[in-house]
């Protein structure tokens, strides 16, 4: 698998770590673009193409409660850009709410994980990741 | 010779020539130049050519009444035997002049008797001592069409009424056998219409010297008119009587002795059996409500004509409120003789009448001290015509009666004032709850936010049309204000609910995993680490159950009262088993439910109900042993009562009712649990509007039942 380009917008910390972990864990090559709140996702997302530094993610992992903008907002940019409109999204959540889960559920291509309070089970997010990945790159079968 | 008759008197013959013949002497003047007796009236004599004359007197019963006299031109000396012969012829003279008089007074009084009894208007007959008619006068002829000729010497029997023919003969042989009085009455046939007529017949005998029955002499009067009259007099009277009696109430007269004179029939239907006429009207009605009357009355017989109302307490009849006239009746000369009375009762009208002001009192109260706010506005301009205290509150130091609302009210909104036209021109109700009727109550110049419920209710004359509105009014601002606050609070405690399952979440769960990664790459696999590592376990566990246990209480709390759907209660175990399938599986419980009902309610929220119950079941168990739950369903005509029976470790009975409260727990270290569980159970079921309560024990299980209505409550 060839280096991933990963959009991670989480404002804590801990989770990023647990991330990494997850991403070695599952030996995914990876490049994380992280931005810790809802205004830095979306001036990223305003960006995406533009630089080197801002390319267009092969995935996007967005957390939905954000400081100063909410997950869906940013969905819904990140959908809006031309080159983004299938790349997979994965929900990360500490939220187990009915209406989050209904929120996501309008969004195509998008997986929604919570996160657990468990170790091994969060090192799952790698296969999620993976698993992803390669459904992007198969030929749609729907 | 002129004569004298006529034209002198005696005493011009002598002034003592009446005197002497009244003393039946005669008057004897020889020679009237030369007598003395005559000197005064010598011209008397001379004029009528006497100078000698007897006077003699005519007696009757030993009175003169007349004068004879016999004279002579020349002086004569009268012989004694010529004056005796004077008095002889005179005497004779005198009894032939009263036979002729006397014959003539009888036959005058013949002619009398007939021309009277052929003028008066009845029947005259005589009839000889056999009953033979004898003499009729024409009225009979007339009236039998006959003669007398043909009725004479023969009765009328013909002409009698053939019913009454058998009595009459019988009573006339009657008369004729003993000489009495005939008297009766029976119906003659007139010729002239052929009618019956009704007479009055009478005869009485005549009796010769020696006392027998010389003649009959009879009449017959008609009097079929009399008859008639009075027989048309008594059915006036009749039919009078009737309408009077017919008139409601009661009719009477009674004269200035207050007796009655005349009753109608409701006397009797009022104070028990007649007859009344001449009995005290203070008899009959009572001295306590003749003493009431009185005054009027006394009134009345001075004159007046008298009306009155009075409650009168009858003394032989029911006490009753009657309306009263007195009218006095007058006699020509203006004294008044008695009164007619006409008494109605008014009872029940009266009892009405004060039904009837005593509702409207009652309505007036409740209008004044009813805790809503009414005004009724008039007319098209909605002209304020009754205010009670609490609308006036609602508009302080403002005159509202007689003024236009718009007037009183000028800040107020056009929407207010709309829907009252609005009412008015549909004459449809209006109702509306919470209008937000902006206004300067406090009379400060500026306009404060109201809200009020209101009723607009169409006011209707007796023809259906509108003529006003009443507005029932009913200030709620301050529930307004307190359920805006409510729904902010509950917003802000939704957003915390929320904010709460994430963020308070999300620090054990670093705290869980971090320690987890702690032990693997820097702790070393010790015993200590790792019971260490699972107290820390355990603490975060219990701390995200807490979590969650709250946040699920706090969202019953917070959720819509009265569930509208039903839930399937079988349904609702068979989800609560699914939740709980690992922890049946571990403890190998037995679940056994009959088939039960469909009741009104919340299908999760009903399962978290039998998953909590359940869950209790299975965790206070004693060691060893295999749990086992039943659940059976009961019905009365209100509730479902659902029992959970399990065979635990129970409780004393004591603890019932605490287990139920908010952190109650009976077990602290053995049994793990937030204490929140039978709390939630608890709410749930009361917003179902629905009973939980538990029985138990110690050692012996428990049995929790739920009751929860069959139907839902009609609201």
């Amino acid at each position: 698998m060839k280096l991933l380009h990963i959009l991670v917008a989480e404002d804590n910390h801990a989770d990023v770590i647990l991330l990494r972990e997850a991403l070695q864990h599952h030996r995914i090559e990876h490049e994380l673009h992280v931005v810790s709140d809802g205004q830095a996702a979306l001036d990223f997302v305003g960006r995406m193409g533009s630089s080197p530094e801002t390319p267009c993610p092969d995935i996007l992992l967005l957390d939905l409660n954000l400081p100063k903008v909410d997950g869906p907002t940013i969905l819904q940019e990140f959908r809006n850009h031309p080159d983004c409109a299938h790349t997979p999204v994965i929900v990360v959540t500490s939220s187990d709410a009915k209406k989050d889960r209904a929120r996501i559920a309008e969004f195509d291509r998008t997986t929604y994980f919570r996160k657990p309070s468990d170790f091994d089970e969060f090192m799952e997010l790698g296969a999620i990741i993976r698993e992803a990945i390669n459904d992007r790159d198969a030929p749609a079968s729907n | 010779m002129p004569s004298i008759v006529g034209r002198y008197t005696f005493a011009q013959f002598g002034a003592d020539c009446l005197h002497v013949m009244r003393e039946g002497k005669p008057y004897v003047v020889t020679d009237s130049e030369l007598d003395e007796r005559t000197a005064q009236v010598r011209d008397s004599y001379r004029l009528t050519l006497i100078r000698s004359v007897i006077f003699v007197p005519l007696l009757k019963e030993g009175r003169s009444v007349a004068a004879m006299a016999v004279h002579d031109a020349t002086p004569r000396q009268w012989k004694q035997h010529e004056v005796e012969l004077v008095q002889r012829v005179a005497g004779r003279c005198w009894e032939s002049i009263e036979r002729a008089r006397v014959s003539r007074q009888l036959h005058e009084r013949e002619q009398r008797y007939r021309f009277l009894a052929e003028s008066i208007p009845q029947m005259v007959w005589t009839a000889a001592p056999d009953g033979k008619l004898d003499y009729v006068n024409e009225q009979v002829t007339s009236y039998f069409g006959t003669t007398s000729g043909s009725v004479l010497g023969q009765g009328w029997l013909e002409w009698v009424h053939p019913e009454d023919r058998l009595n009459i003969v019988e009573r006339w042989k009657h008369s004729l056998e003993t000489g009495e009085r005939y008297e009766t009455a029976f119906r003659l046939l007139r010729s002239s219409d052929s009618s019956w007529r009704w007479h009055l017949v009478r005869a009485t005998a005549m009796l010769s010297l020696h006392g027998e029955t010389a003649r009959w002499f009879g009449t017959c009067t008609d009097f079929e008119d009399q008859k008639q009259a009075e027989i048309e007099r008594r059915r006036t009277q009749e039919l009078l009587q009737m309408v009077i009696d017919r008139v409601p109430g009661l009719v009477s007269y009674f004269d200035s002795d207050l007796r009655y004179a005349f009753t109608n029939s409701h006397y009797s239907e009022w104070f028990g059996a007649g007859p009344f006429v001449g009995r005290k009207v203070s008899d009959v009605v009572g001295e306590e409500a003749f003493a009431r009357a009185w005054p009027y009355m006394e009134r009345a017989f001075a004159g007046e004509e008298v009306r009155f109302e009075e409650f009168l307490p009858y003394h032989s009849s029911k006490p009753r409120y009657v309306q009263v006239s007195f009218s006095p009746h007058r006699t020509q000369h203006g004294t008044v003789n008695g009164v007619v009375a006409t008494v109605q009762d008014i009872t029940a009208q009266k009892t009405m009448e004060e039904a009837l002001r005593r509702s409207e009192e009652r309505l007036q109260q409740v209008f004044r001290q009813a805790p809503v706010a009414i005004i009724v506005l008039r007319g098209k301009d909605l002209v304020a015509e009754l205010v009670n205290p609490f609308y006036q509150n609602l508009l302080q130091g403002r005159e509202l009666i007689g003024r236009r609302f718009a007037d009183v009210v000028p800040e107020i909104g056009s929407d207010v004032l709309q829907a009252s036209h609005h009412v008015m021109e549909t004459g449809d109700p209006y109702v509306r709850d919470e209008f937000y009727i902006p206004y300067d109550q406090n009379g400060d110049g500026a306009n404060e936010d109201h809200w009020f419920n209101l009723v607009y209710h169409p006011l209707r004359e007796p023809d259906g049309s509108v003529s006003g509105v009443v507005t029932v009014c009913n200030e709620v601002t301050v529930q307004v204000r307190a359920r805006q606050e409510l729904e902010r609070l509950n917003r802000e405690l939704e957003e915390f609910a929320y904010v709460a399952s994430h963020d308070l979440q999300e620090p054990l769960r670093m705290v869980n995993i971090y320690t987890q990664l702690l032990l693997r790459r820097h702790g070393g696999d010790t015993p200590q680490a790792r019971e260490y590592a699972s107290i820390i376990h355990t603490g975060v566990n219990r701390m995200e159950a807490l979590i969650h246990d709250l946040l699920t209480f706090s969202r019953i709390i917070h959720s819509e009262e009265s569930p509208a759907s039903l839930v399937d209660l079988s349904a609702a175990v068979a989800e609560a088993t699914s939740v709980l399938r690992d922890r049946i599986e571990e403890s190998r419980a037995s679940i056994a439910a009959q088939q039960l009902p469909t009741v009104p309610g919340d299908t999760a929220q009903i399962a978290q109900v039998f998953q909590n119950l359940l869950s209790n079941a299975m965790k206070y168990q004693q060691s060893g042993t295999r749990p086992e739950i039943r659940i059976t369903a009961e019905c009365d005509d209100v509730n479902w009562t659902i029992a959970i029976k399990d065979n635990g470790i129970g409780f004393e009975p004591r603890y019932a009712e605490r287990i139920f409260g908010l952190f109650r727990r009976l077990h602290k270290d053995e049994y793990p649990g937030t204490g929140l569980g039978l709390a939630i159970c608890r709410r749930i079921v009361e917003r179902h509007k629905g009973k939980i309560w538990a029985e138990s024990t110690p050692g012996n299980g428990s049995t929790f039942y739920l009751a929860l209505p069959c139907r839902k409550e009609k609201t």
